[in-house]
């Protein structure tokens, strides 16, 4: 039995909780089971044969093909390769600093690109922006989640 | 047993057995009664806490709350916290055990009535305006425990006023410090110390009022412990405590596994170091692991290392960044104490920025410490995602900025200060909601700015405008809450100096899963100006940035020598009556693709004058009626799927982005401040090297140029 | 209280709560007599003169027999703190300094958290603005400047004020508020903008109300400043509207006085002249300046006044005498620049619902209430929800057949179903199980409300006296003081009306405070302390002055009228000032000086430390005060002969069975009003009266002193 309804975890994910319903989901001891919960109404809304294993980020999430590998893919279907490598490698990345950056951040609020530059990483399917680094020019991407699934099935999960 | 003997016990314990009490026995036999003494406990340094507030001069402990009360075991463990300044969750607990492994229970010895004050960062505490005052608790001729205080000091007597010196080449230029000194006997407080206050720092009447309200407080707990241990018997009390502590190790473990997948988590915050010649970013990596048992650990491998610079931290400060990020994200709601710090792992490296090698390294502005914690709260946020729990996914909360001032003040008084309205910044978005605006900091989860009038009472500049940062907050589908934008005038007096502590010119909140960082920091000083011409002749004068921050309103509407100091960091420098100069708190970083923003908070926003028009089209792609507000859907949707070919026509592929950028690398074409921070992090960290050569494909040879070197060469 | 033909009521107060109405009326010798009655939220009218019936049918009297005989009738209202918690005022604009525009949507940062437990404090992502009750695109900013010395630095801009008006009259605002800052300090531009925009307004032939800051809360802090006036302009219509139409249903029966409304303060002012967001806190004040009346007759200094109404307890604390004054106190998350009787108020009482939290599937209590529309379930009138009262009912403690005197027949059935569905079940657990765990909750509730209260101010439980009243109060008193350690615990017959019975104690008072800006140097000479004693008194003159006028317009004369001289004093620029009641009338000589910063640091060495003070600081004072009342009949507890532990047979009822200890048992159950002097009882007992019910455990004993008190006690 889960401790929310299936309605509200939906509304969660959809954006759909009011700021009260959200202020009470924050105040209450976590329920237990969310993870399993997530996962399958996640499962449900996109119809996707490959079992979700978890959401990764917003859009993302690690999918397991059936073929014994786990791979990163987009809502959109688009897909971003084995989980254990950054998915970051197989997106569109632009760099926005200097006029670019003006474009989104007038006058002084834009950094200066001998100190930060904006690396925005996008989904080659959809076109979602989906990560915007904060980092000098020349650094290495970011690889910001590596789940330890053996863990998982060890652990509470 | 010595103190000394009974800490080295309970460091062995804790290192070999990892349990700090082997068994709960009080918990298990009388429940109701454990727990009544503890909400006893927690009432008590609350109540010290207020009180303590009422006694203090000091705008930051009495409006703001900058003040934290605790309760301690002999050897210096904390079992009961106030509200208040969370950052400092152990940063006693550090002062007395330092006393207790210098052999001070000898000499000078802790007696009863005793009160010992600390303001060194590197015994306890993040920089010099961090002042506590801890006392011992005797009970038929034994010590059972340790009450203590800690404020916030607005000046602490450094080359600069008002405690944050952006520019303090070392601990020397910092200020005052008085590493755990006895200030007071049979508690009265000794005079001849005051006198080295009143003497020796620009506003001494906040450092000495500080003292009495901590005093206070710490005597209210000593003695409300005694009723205690009257009503409960030593015994119990001591064992009690210790069961607390151990209560909150287990339940913190078994948070960990319940709300964090096991995995690792990564971010990098960052920082910089803006001294004139030396410019150099800083960088603040960590490495989140939760193991399927439950430990969660931070390893901030890669930071880098020390520097001539403020913008660093002690250790006890990156401990204590990491501890209030987790007690306000995972740990909220359980008994705040050293169990908090039992279940969690740190690694700083030795010799870096968040531990420097030696005291005489300057912390005023904490720097990578502060950047290195918030991104360890970004790594919790991930965590959160991916484990369902999206309400309490958050991005990063602003950095914050204030201006500092030093001089006599309109009542003719010498003062020295900062206005610390920044206790209110942006707060971050959520994965479910905008960031709250002028709402709060990460160090103080209780964010407050004051009102105008208490400021101006203790500063001598008048507000022109305090107002929200228009769009200030990150951009994103949720985006993070704005800062206060203030505009003061220079009046009541010509002895006033100006200055202004921040950032370097980085964006200061990252954002997360597709939002934007937050607008970096900026000050603006405009000195000879002609407003007071403008007021005599009744022509409008500014009150704010506008909407246009490249062409903001004080700047169209007054002349005047106007400087712009990206980052905010001015040093103090003399100032006229009618000279006008802003200070922002900072904003909060964004959540998720701004194209997918509800346009009706779009809307919500235009209608509370927090956002533009040039915003709601050119970032958020929202079509909508200047006049009516009125929505266009249709061409809002266009507006977006245009965006959409515009990042499929920029966006370059991943591995062609790479091979261009690994040119830039060979070639070593940085600006300084980067250049410097590669070389230095590289020759620090092997591990950091080696993902860096393995990233772009770099032969094990492959040296980076040392930038300063190299500029010698060519001069 | 049997009836004496030419018996001539001469007070009456009425107290109007949100479930239950109470008046307490009292005679020209002191007697009294109490009535209750439902309220009725339609038409507060009807259970105004219900209460009065109720009472005086106890004299055999008629409502339009008393009326006519009353020289004072008071009220404590409710209206307008209703009005600011369900928003039902009528919105202002705001003229404010420019540059502030945003203020209310900033709220200084500490309106998101502010009223939040530990828990959600410490985690920010609960924290939330509030809707603001002006919204931005009412509220303009106006150029002028006066600073901290109350200098006038940028003039005031007036064609902003001119453009601003008529913005908002063009928005059809029909109220402005103005709120600059320092305001408190030199109030010209604050005036002089409130003028211009009443210009404007005739100028357009329209009235509107315009309420300056300066006039509702003249002291430093402007969000506090602002938010009295903004509740003022919001909820001023209403109370007037409220005041002048219950004062006209009362002359309609031979009222011939005006109706006097408690303040917030606790004391009494003419409906007429009241200010609507001085009576917030109206009703609840009434109980704590009752509470400081009992101490005067039993020579106590500390009490703990705990009042459990039908939707909310509220505890009120004397210390030392002295009422405890907040003058920053928070309504719905508002910080605001008020002084108020300090009370605590958590959303407890008999009222309360009872449900399983739909999240955690936890048993939860309140805040929610079912008020008296439609009340508890067992009350009939709709409740489908169980609440504490149902629970007390289930449990035997109350008599169905009883309650209010019988007013109200209470469906034991229809609360025992109620319980058992909604509660029992869920849990799987008994129906006496589930009403006993809501019990305990609310219980636990009022206790931590309690014991937070006191140490949270540094004093210490054992020194006070906890005073149990409201209808629901003696029936839990003995839950909600389990394990506290006081000095006693008293209960009272006529408990259900006794906020009206401290109403009916009050004083007319009228507080007024003024911004000075005196700042005495460490070892002032006598000349500095003569000069700016001078300056002081003075103030205290004009205070005095504006004080009596106010009374004399009120219709006391002259020599009725009192006065109580405040200072507020602090050391050197501290920010935190006490309020000191002023030895001397004046300050004339160096002595009297001395005088007033003893009785100063007297006050501070006992609520702070000795270390604590700061005499090298020296001294501010940057504001004083003038407090003007008039003494008039109180009622009198009149002390009886102690007679026998054993009560005459006369008092004892018919047996009821009970819940205690987790089993049925058949408990004795005595009337309350037949009890005497000298009697005890030990628990398990119930002792009721047509209005309260007290339940005395197991563990617990009682007995009655000569003013009939119920002291309530651990069996021994």
């Amino acid at each position: 039995m889960t401790e929310y309804a299936d309605e509200l975890i939906r509304d969660l994910l959809r954006d759909g909780l009011s700021s009260e319903e959200i202020e009470g989901l924050q105040r209450h001891e976590k329920d237990a089971d969310r993870f399993a919960q997530v996962l399958r109404l996640e499962q449900e809304r996109l119809r996707w044969r490959e079992r979700i294993l978890l959401c990764l980020q917003e859009h993302l999430y690690i999918v397991d093909k059936g073929d014994g590998s786990k791979v990163v893919r987009c809502d959109c279907g688009q897909e971003f390769g084995d989980y254990r490598r950054n998915w970051k490698e197989s997106a569109l990345v632009y760099e926005r600093a200097g006029a670019d950056a003006l474009a989104v951040y007038r006058g002084p609020r834009v950094a200066d690109p001998d100190w930060s530059i904006l690396r925005e990483f996008y989904c080659p399917g959809c076109a979602t922006q989906l990560d915007v680094e904060v980092v000098p020019r020349g650094y290495p991407f970011i690889f910001n989640v590596e789940p330890d699934f053996e863990a998982f099935e060890g652990g509470e999960q | 047993m010595s103190l000394q003997e009974r800490l080295r016990e309970r460091d062995r314990r804790v290192a070999d057995l990892g349990w700090y009490e082997e068994r709960l026995e009080l918990k298990e036999r009388d429940p109701i009664g454990f727990e009544l003494l503890y909400s006893k406990m927690v009432q008590l340094v609350t109540s010290a806490h207020e009180v303590a507030r009422r006694v203090s001069a000091s705008p930051m402990s009495r409006e703001l709350g900058e003040i934290i009360f605790g309760l301690y075991t002999p050897e210096g463990d904390a079992v009961a916290l106030s509200r208040g300044l969370l950052i400092h969750v152990h940063t006693m607990s550090r002062m007395i055990k330092w006393m207790i492994e210098h052999g001070y229970e000898d000499d000078p010895g802790f007696a009863e009535g005793d009160h010992y004050f600390n303001n060194d960062p590197y015994i306890g505490g993040a920089h010099c305006p961090d002042q506590m005052i801890v006392t011992p608790i005797w009970w038929e001729g034994e010590l059972v425990g340790w009450a203590g205080g800690l404020t916030h000091t607005p000046e602490t007597g450094g080359s600069e006023p008002g405690g944050f010196i952006p520019f303090a080449r070392s601990r020397f230029d910092e200020g005052l410090f008085l590493p755990c000194v006895k200030v007071a006997e049979h508690d009265m407080i000794k005079r001849d110390l005051e006198v080295l206050v009143e003497r020796g720092i620009r506003s001494p009447i906040f450092w000495l009022t500080d003292n009495r309200a901590k005093i206070t407080g710490s005597q209210m707990i000593r003695e409300e412990v005694k009723g205690l241990i009257r009503q409960f018997g030593v015994d119990y009390f001591a064992k009690a405590c210790r069961e607390y502590i151990e209560d909150t190790r287990l339940a913190a473990e078994q948070r960990i596994r319940k709300v964090l997948p096991p995995g690792t988590y990564r971010e990098v915050g960052w920082r910089g170091s803006v001294m004139p010649g030396d410019e150099t970013l800083l960088h603040g990596p960590v490495a989140m692991t939760v193991t399927r048992e439950g430990r969660l650990s931070f390893d901030y491998e890669g930071m880098s290392p020390a520097g001539r610079h403020p913008f660093q931290g002690t250790l006890p400060t990156i401990e204590g960044l990491v501890m209030n990020v987790a007690i306000q994200h995972l740990f909220y709601d359980l008994k705040h104490n050293e169990g908090v710090l039992l279940a969690v792992d740190l690694n700083v490296p030795e010799g870096s920025a968040g531990n420097p090698p030696s005291i005489f390294y300057p912390t005023a502005l904490w720097g990578i410490a502060y950047g290195a914690g918030l991104a360890s709260g970004q790594a919790i946020s991930r965590a959160y995602y991916a484990k369902g729990y999206r309400e309490e996914v958050h991005a990063t909360s602003a950095l914050s900025s204030a201006y500092t001032a030093g001089g006599l003040d309109q009542y003719g008084r010498p003062f020295g200060a900062h206005n610390f309205e920044f206790a209110a910044a942006g707060l971050f978005a959520t994965a479910v909601m905008d960031g709250l605006d002028t709402a709060g900091v990460e160090f103080n989860p209780e964010g407050e700015m004051g009102d105008a009038e208490i400021w101006e009472q203790m500063l001598p500049p008048l507000y022109l405008s305090r107002e929200i940062h228009i769009d200030g907050g990150g951009y994103g589908k949720y985006r993070g809450g704005n800062g206060v934008m203030s505009l003061y005038l220079v009046s009541g007096t010509n002895d006033i100096e100006i200055g202004g502590f921040g950032a370097a010119p980085i964006y200061s909140a990252p954002g997360l899963m597709g939002g934007y960082p937050a607008s970096a920091l900026y000050m603006w000083v405009g000195s000879r100006t002609n407003i007071h011409r403008l007021i005599d002749e009744g022509r409008p004068i500014p009150s704010g940035e506008g909407e246009d921050p490249a062409n903001p309103d004080f700047v169209r509407m007054v002349e005047a020598r106007w400087e712009l100091i990206p980052g905010a960091n001015r040093p103090a420098r003399p100032a006229r009556e009618g000279d006008l100069f802003t200070a922002m708190t900072g904003d909060g970083g964004g959540f998720g693709d701004p194209i997918e923003r509800d346009p009706d908070l779009v809307r919500r926003d235009l209608e509370n004058r927090v956002t533009t028009h040039w915003t709601t089209r050119h970032v958020y792609c929202v079509a909508i009626d200047p006049e009516t507000l009125e929505v266009d859907a249709e061409e809002t949707e266009r507006l977006r799927r245009a965006r959409r070919d515009e990042r499929w026509r920029d966006g370059v592929p991943a591995q062609q982005y790479k091979a261009r950028e690994r040119e830039r690398v060979l070639s070593g074409d940085f600006a300084k401040p980067t250049a410097r921070m590669f070389h230095a992090v590289l020759g620090s960290s092997e591990a950091f090297r080696r993902a860096f050569l393995e990233f772009w494909g770099l032969p094990e040879t492959w040296e980076m140029a040392d930038p300063d070197r190299e500029a010698e060469e060519v001069a | 209280m049997t009836d004496a033909p030419g018996r001539k009521p001469t007070l009456c107060y009425i107290d109007v709560g949100g479930t239950f109405t109470d008046a307490f009326v009292v005679d020209a010798e002191g007697d009294y007599v109490t009535g209750k009655v439902p309220s009725t939220p339609g038409d507060l009218a009807n259970g105004f003169y219900g209460a009065i019936e109720a009472a005086c049918a106890k004299w055999g009297m008629e409502v339009d027999a008393v009326l006519p005989s009353l020289q004072v009738l008071g009220y404590g209202s409710t209206v307008v703190l209703n009005a600011i918690l369900t928003r039902s005022g009528r919105t202002p604009g705001l003229l404010t300094t420019k540059g502030f525009e945003g203020i209310l949507l900033m709220e200084r940062g500490k309106q998101t958290w502010v009223d939040l437990d530990r828990a959600a404090r410490l985690h920010p992502m609960t924290h939330r603005h509030n809707r603001p009750i002006v919204p931005r695109s009412l509220v303009h900013g106006v150029t002028g400047r006066i600073d901290s010395l109350g200098r006038e630095v940028v003039p005031l801009y007036e064609d902003e004020v001119r453009s601003g008006a008529e913005a908002l009259l063009d928005a059809g605002v029909d109220a402005v508020v103005v709120c600059f800052l320092w305001s408190f300090l030199n109030p010209l531009h604050e005036l002089r903008a409130a003028e211009i925009i009443a210009e404007v307004a005739r100028a357009r032939g329209r009235e509107v109300r315009v309420v300056a800051s300066v006039d509702v809360s003249p002291v430093i802090r402007e969000l506090p400043r602002m938010n009295a006036a903004i509740l003022e302009a919001y909820t001023g219509d209403v109370a007037r509207g409220a005041f002048s139409d219950m004062q006209a249903r009362l002359e309609e029966r031979g009222f011939g006085g005006e109706l006097q409304i408690m303040q917030s303060t606790g004391g009494l002012a003419p409906a007429a002249h009241v200010k609507a967001v001085e009576t917030v806190q109206s009703g609840p004040a009434g109980g704590v300046i009752g509470g400081r009346y009992i101490g005067e007759i039993y020579g106590f200094d500390n009490l703990i006044t705990t009042d459990v109404g039908g939707t909310s307890f509220d505890v009120g604390l004397v210390s030392g005498g002295f009422v405890n004054v907040n003058r920053e106190p928070t309504v719905a998350r508002m910080l605001l620049g008020i002084p108020m009787i300090e009370i605590l108020s958590i959303g407890t009482g008999g009222g309360t619902i009872a449900r399983i939290d739909t999240l955690t599937r936890r048993l939860e209590i309140g805040p929610q209430s079912a008020g008296s529309e439609p009340g508890p379930v067992c009350y009939g009138r709709g409740g489908t929800e169980p609440t504490v009262t149902d629970a007390d009912l289930v449990l035997g403690y109350l008599d169905p057949g009883y309650f209010i005197g019988g007013r109200i027949t209470l469906d034991l059935e229809a609360a025992r179903r109620a319980i058992s569905e909604r509660i029992a079940e869920p849990l799987d657990m008994s129906v006496e199980e589930a009403a006993e765990g809501i019990r305990t909750i609310a219980d636990a509730k009022m206790r931590d409300a309690i014991s937070g209260l006191i140490s949270t101010r540094g004093f210490d439980l054992s020194d006070y006296y906890l005073l149990a009243f409201g209808g629901a109060g003696p029936s839990h008193v003995a839950g909600y003081t389990q394990g506290l350690k006081l000095a006693g615990t008293m209960v009272f017959p006529f408990s259900a009306a006794f906020s009206a019975f401290g109403a009916a104690a009050a004083d007319y008072e009228h507080h007024y405070t003024r911004a000075v800006n005196v700042i005495v140097p460490p070892e002032a000479s006598d000349e500095v302390k003569v000069e700016l004693g001078a300056q002081i008194t003075r103030v205290w003159e004009e205070l005095r002055e504006h004080g009596m006028a106010q009374m004399e317009r009120e219709g006391f004369n002259r020599a009725a009228v009192q006065f109580r001289p405040l200072a507020m004093v602090r050391y050197g620029r501290q920010l935190n000032d006490l309020i000191v009641g002023s030895p001397v009338e004046r300050l004339a000589t160096p002595a009297d000086w001395d005088r007033l910063i003893e009785t100063f640091e007297q006050l501070y060495e006992r609520i702070y430390a000795i270390a604590a003070k700061y005499p090298q600081g020296g001294y501010e004072i940057l504001e004083v005060g003038m407090v003007t009342y008039t003494e008039k009949i109180r009622p009198k507890l009149r002390a009886e002969v102690m007679g026998p532990a054993e009560p005459s047979n006369d008092a004892l009822k018919a047996p009821r069975r009970a819940w205690f200890g987790g089993d049925w048992r058949d408990v004795r159950v005595f009337e309350m009003t037949r009890l005497r002097p000298g009697n005890e009882l030990s628990g398990p007992v119930i002792v009721e009266d047509a209005t309260t019910t007290l339940v005395v455990p197991p563990t617990r004993r009682i007995r009655l002193d000569e003013y009939r008190t119920i002291w309530m006690e651990e069996e021994r």
